[in-house]
C-alpha cells in the first residue's frame, strides 16, 4: 500500500474488518478510512452492514476479526463507555432522552458533575450546557423539560450529551429519520458547527440527498463488503446508487405492462380534516397507479387513513366505481365497499407480530371464514396456502410467527390479507419502507399484477425515485393541500422536488 | 410448499400447557402419596365443588385478559349478584326473576367497566379498581353488613346435588368453558378478541371493531363473575358481604400460569382452568397435610412473580437487541 503523505490525518481507519452472525456474514474484509475534521457519509441498503460498522465503532460488539484505529490507537473496546472515553460519541437512531427531566439534567445523566458530600453541583452543570450549547449556536432553556421539546431538538440535546466530552469522532446513525424536512435544516446546520470546529463526523444514512448535501466522502456498503470510498465532488447521485444496489435505477423497477384505462375507478371531492389536510380532490382510474409524493408530515397517511375510515373524514365524499359514499365510518366498512389499505408501520399496525402468518392473513375477512362449520380449519389453511404461493412467502409454513419473517415476507402477509378481501381500490402506504431492494421489486410487480387486473392502486412513498418509477401520475402534496398533479413522463425529479419543498408550484 | 399433517401435536396443545397439565399430574400423584385422604371420591368432589365459582371467575378474567385488558371487579361483582338473589328471594320473587336479575347486575357492571374503557379512554385496570370499590361498598350497604341466608331450601340443594357423582355446579362449569373455548376459537369473534387483545391497531385498521370487542369482553365478564355469585350461594346457602374479596389475585394468577399475558393476545380456557385447579390441588394438600393456609397464599405471591418475570425475561432477551442501543 502506498503511504499517504500526512497532510489529512487519518482519524478512523477500518481495516479488514469482519464479522460473523450465526448464518450471516455482517462484514466481510471491509476497509476504509476516515479523514480528520471531514463529515464522512456512510450508505448502503438495509442490511449492506453499515449498523454493524456502527456498533463494533462505538463498543457494542467486541468480538470482530480485522483491526480498527482511532487517531492512530488500535481500538479495543469492551462497553460503550469504553467508546466514549477514548472519545468516540454516537448518535443512536432512537432517541434516548427522558422526557420528565430538564435539558441539563439529561446530558450529564449518569454522570453529575458532584460537589461536597454528593450534592449536585448545578451551577456548572448549567454552565456547561450553556457552553456547548453556544458552541453549537443553538440556545436553549438548560432548565426547561425535554419533554416538551420538539423531536428535532431532542436530538440537539442528544448531541450535547455527546459534546460535553468532547468527543474526537461524532456518529450519527439515521439521525433524520424522524424529522421534518425543516428540522432537517437544522441539523445540517449543526453538523456544518461541528465541522468547523474539527470534529470528525461518520454520517450513516441511505438518505442520498442528505449525503451529498453534508458529507466531503462517501463510503458505500453492499452486502457486508466495501464497494468503495469515494470524494464527493467527484461522484454523482447514479453513480453512489449503482454502487449501493448493483444495478442501474432503471433495472430497479418492473416494466408497467398496461395503461391505465379512461375509465374512473375511485373519487375523491374537498377531502378535508383540521389541521392535518384541505380540499383534497383526485380520480383514479382502472388500472392505474397514483403515486403521492411529499415530504413528512405533508398530510399523505392522514389523507390515506381518514379515506380508509380509521379516522374521521371531516368534510368531503369518496365514491369507488360510481357509487357514492361520502366518507367510510370504520375501516369494515372500506374494506366491505372495496376499499383498502396497507398502513406505513409495518410492526405498529400492520401484524400481529406474535401469532401466526395464517393468523394475521385472515384477519380482514374472519366473518367469510365460517369458523364454526366442520372443516372450516382446513379451508382456512388452504385459503393462506394459495396466496402465500401466489405472493411466494418464504416461510417454514403458515404457522409461523410473523416476527421472525423479513421484512418483505412481513409486507408480503398484510398484502396477502388485503388481496383477500376483494377490494377494488389498494392505498398502499409505504410499502417497502425498511425492506430490501429484491423485496422492493417483488412488491412492485405485485403492484403491475393488480394494475393488469384493473385494479387501482394509491401509492405514497416518501422515496422520490421509486414513486417515479413505478407511478402512472404523481400527485403532490405539501402542507395537506394536493398542490400539483405530473403525469408519469413529463417532468424530472428535481422539478417535483421544488414543488414538494415549496418552490414554484 | 411442503405438505403439513393435519394433526400437529404443538399446534393444538402448546408446549407450556402440556407442561401445566404435567404441573397438576405430579401434584396428584404427590399428595395422594403424602396423604392417605386426597384420593378420595369424597375428597375429590368437593375439590370440584369448592373450585367452581371461582373457576367462573377464571373464565371471565380469561376474556378480558386475552382482550387486552383486566377486571378486577370480578369478587366484587360475584357478592353483588349472591346479594341481589339473597335480597330478591327474601321478598318472596319466584327463582326465574332472581335469576336473570343477578345475571343483569353483573352484566350492568361489565357494560360500565367496558364504557370507562371505551368512551373515557380509562385503562382497564385503573377504571377496574375504582368500580370494584363502588360495587363492593355497594353490596355491603345492600347487606347492611351483615351475612344473608334467606335463600329457598330447593335453590341451596342444587348446590349438593350430583350427576354421576360430579357435582352439577362443576358440570356447568365444564358445559360453560366449552361453550367459552368454542367461542375463542372457533367463531369471527373469537379471533377479534385475540387480536384486539394482542394489537389494538392492526385490529383495527383490518377491519375489526375493536370497541365492540371491549363491549363484549367486559360485558361477558359481568356475567360470568354473576353466575360464579350465583353458584356461591347455591354451594354455600348464604352470602357473606366480604364473598370473592381476594379473588381477583388469586383469579389473575390463575389465568397468568394458564400461559395468558398481561399485554393481551394470549390466553387459553383449558389454560386457565388448569391454573386454578394447580392452585385448588395446592390448597387442598396443604390443609390436608396440616400446613398453614397462610403458606397458600405465599406460594400463590411466588408462583406470580416466577411466571411474570420469566415472562418479562423472555421479553427482555427479545428486546435486548434494540435496547443495548438505548442503554447509552
Amino acid at each position: 500500500m502506498v503511504e499517504i503523505p500526512i497532510l489529512v490525518k487519518k482519524m478512523i481507519v477500518v481495516q479488514n474488518v469482519s464479522k460473523q452472525f450465526p448464518g450471516v456474514r455482517a462484514l466481510d474484509e471491509v476497509s476504509f478510512n476516515v479523514k480528520k475534521g471531514h463529515v464522512h457519509g456512510l450508505v448502503g441498503e438495509n442490511g449492506a452492514g453499515k449498523s454493524t460498522i456502527v456498533k463494533i465503532l462505538s463498543g457494542i460488539y467486541s468480538d470482530y476479526d480485522g483491526e480498527v484505529l482511532i487517531d492512530g490507537k488500535q481500538i479495543e473496546f469492551h462497553s460503550v463507555r469504553d467508546a466514549r472515553e477514548s472519545g468516540i460519541a454516537t448518535i443512536f437512531q432512537e432517541l434516548s432522552v427522558v422526557k420528565d427531566l430538564n435539558i441539563a439534567e439529561n446530558i450529564f445523566l449518569g454522570r453529575e458533575p458532584i460537589k461536597f458530600a454528593g450534592v449536585v453541583d448545578c451551577s456548572y452543570m448549567y454552565r456547561r450546557c450553556r457552553e456547548v450549547m453556544d458552541f453549537l449556536d443553538e440556545p436553549m432553556d438548560v432548565e426547561g423539560k425535554v419533554g416538551n421539546l420538539s423531536v428535532a431538538s431532542q436530538q440537539i440535546v442528544e448531541i450535547c450529551k455527546s459534546l460535553v466530552l468532547n468527543p474526537k469522532v461524532i456518529i450519527m446513525d439515521e439521525p433524520t429519520s424522524s424529522l421534518t424536512e425543516k428540522e432537517v435544516l437544522q441539523l445540517y446546520k449543526i453538523v456544518d458547527q461541528l465541522k468547523e470546529r474539527g470534529v470528525t463526523i461518520l454520517y450513516v444514512s441511505h438518505k442520498l440527498t442528505e449525503i451529498f448535501r453534508i458529507c466531503d466522502d462517501i463510503t458505500v456498503l453492499r452486502d457486508g463488503k466495501h464497494i468503495g470510498t469515494v470524494q464527493t465532488q467527484d461522484t454523482d447521485t447514479n453513480q453512489i446508487i449503482q454502487m449501493m444496489v448493483g444495478r442501474t435505477l432503471k433495472m430497479l423497477f418492473p416494466e408497467r405492462s398496461v395503461k391505465p384505462s379512461n375509465e374512473i375507478l375511485m373519487s375523491v371531492r374537498n377531502a378535508t380534516r383540521t389541521g392535518e389536510f384541505e380540499d383534497v380532490s383526485f380520480d383514479l382510474h382502472k388500472g392505474e397507479i397514483l403515486g403521492f409524493a411529499g415530504l413528512i408530515g405533508a398530510g399523505r397517511t392522514e389523507l390515506a387513513k381518514a379515506l380508509f375510515g380509521a379516522t374521521k373524514l371531516e368534510q368531503g365524499n369518496v365514491s369507488i366505481a360510481g357509487e357514492e359514499f361520502g366518507h367510510f365510518s370504520h375501516p369494515r366498512e372500506a374494506f366491505d365497499k372495496g376499499l383498502s389499505y396497507l398502513p406505513e408501520d409495518r410492526k405498529g399496525e400492520g401484524l400481529l407480530l406474535q401469532s401466526s402468518i395464517k393468523e394475521n392473513m385472515t384477519l380482514a375477512i374472519l366473518k367469510r371464514l365460517h369458523l364454526f362449520r366442520w372443516h372450516s380449519e382446513r379451508r382456512e389453511r388452504e385459503l393462506v396456502d394459495k396466496y402465500a404461493d401466489d405472493l411466494q412467502v418464504k416461510m417454514v409454513g403458515i404457522d409461523q410467527i410473523v416476527e421472525m419473517l423479513s421484512g418483505g415476507n412481513q409486507q408480503k402477509i398484510i398484502v396477502a390479507r388485503l388481496l383477500m378481501t376483494d377490494t377494488e381500490v389498494f392505498i398502499f402506504d409505504e410499502p417497502t419502507r425498511g425492506i430490501d431492494v429484491g423485496a422492493k421489486y417483488e412488491i412492485y410487480k405485485i403492484m403491475n399484477e393488480l394494475t393488469e387486473q384493473g385494479k387501482g392502486i394509491l401509492f405514497i412513498s416518501s422515496e422520490l425515485p421509486e414513486v417515479m418509477g413505478i407511478s402512472d401520475r404523481i400527485a403532490c402534496m405539501r402542507e395537506g393541500r394536493l398542490v400539483k398533479e405530473f403525469t408519469h413522463d413529463d417532468v424530472g425529479p428535481e422539478a417535483i422536488m421544488r414543488v414538494l419543498a415549496g418552490g414554484d408550484a | 410448499m411442503a405438505s403439513k399433517p393435519m394433526f400437529n401435536i404443538k399446534r393444538k396443545v402448546p408446549v407450556s400447557l402440556l407442561g401445566l397439565i404435567l404441573f397438576n399430574v405430579v401434584l396428584f400423584v404427590g399428595l395422594s402419596f403424602l396423604s392417605p385422604t386426597f384420593l378420595t371420591i369424597r375428597n375429590i368432589q368437593s375439590l370440584m365443588l369448592r373450585m367452581s365459582e371461582l373457576s367462573m371467575l377464571t373464565l371471565a378474567q380469561t376474556l378480558v385478559m386475552i382482550g387486552g385488558g383486566m377486571d378486577l371487579t370480578v369478587g366484587s361483582v360475584m357478592a353483588l349478584s349472591g346479594a341481589i338473589a339473597g335480597m330478591l328471594f327474601r321478598a318472596g320473587f319466584n327463582p326465574a326473576t332472581v335469576l336473570v336479575c343477578a345475571l343483569l347486575g353483573g352484566a350492568l357492571v361489565g357494560f360500565l367497566n367496558s364504557f370507562l374503557v371505551v368512551h373515557l379512554k380509562i385503562q382497564s385496570f385503573i377504571a377496574t379498581v375504582a368500580t370494584n370499590t363502588i360495587i363492593r361498598s355497594v353490596v355491603y350497604l345492600l347487606l347492611k353488613g351483615r351475612v344473608l341466608s334467606a335463600f329457598p331450601k330447593s335453590y341451596v340443594s342444587l348446590g349438593s346435588s350430583y350427576v354421576l357423582g360430579f357435582p352439577i355446579l362443576f358440570l356447568a362449569v365444564i358445559a360453560i368453558a366449552v361453550a367459552l373455548h368454542l367461542l375463542l376459537r372457533r367463531t369471527a369473534l373469537g379471533r377479534s378478541i385475540y387480536a384486539a387483545g394482542a394489537n389494538e391497531q392492526c385490529a383495527h385498521i383490518s377491519g375489526i371493531h375493536v370497541n365492540y370487542v371491549k363491549y363484549f369482553i367486559f360485558t361477558m365478564s359481568g356475567i360470568l363473575s354473576a353466575i360464579g355469585g350465583i353458584m356461591y350461594t347455591m354451594r354455600i346457602g348464604a352470602i357473606i358481604p366480604d364473598a370473592g374479596l381476594n379473588s381477583p389475585l388469586e383469579v389473575v394468577t390463575a389465568v397468568l400460569i394458564g400461559g395468558a399475558s398481561v399485554r393481551g393476545g394470549k390466553g387459553s380456557v383449558l389454560g386457565s382452568l388448569l391454573g386454578i385447579l394447580a392452585m385448588y390441588v395446592l390448597l387442598n394438600g396443604f390443609s390436608l397435610l396440616g400446613l398453614s393456609s397462610f403458606w397458600e397464599v405465599i406460594m400463590l405471591g411466588v408462583v406470580l412473580i416466577a411466571i411474570v418475570g420469566q415472562g418479562n425475561k423472555k421479553q427482555i432477551v427479545k428486546m435486548s437487541r434494540f435496547s443495548r442501543r438505548k442503554a447509552l
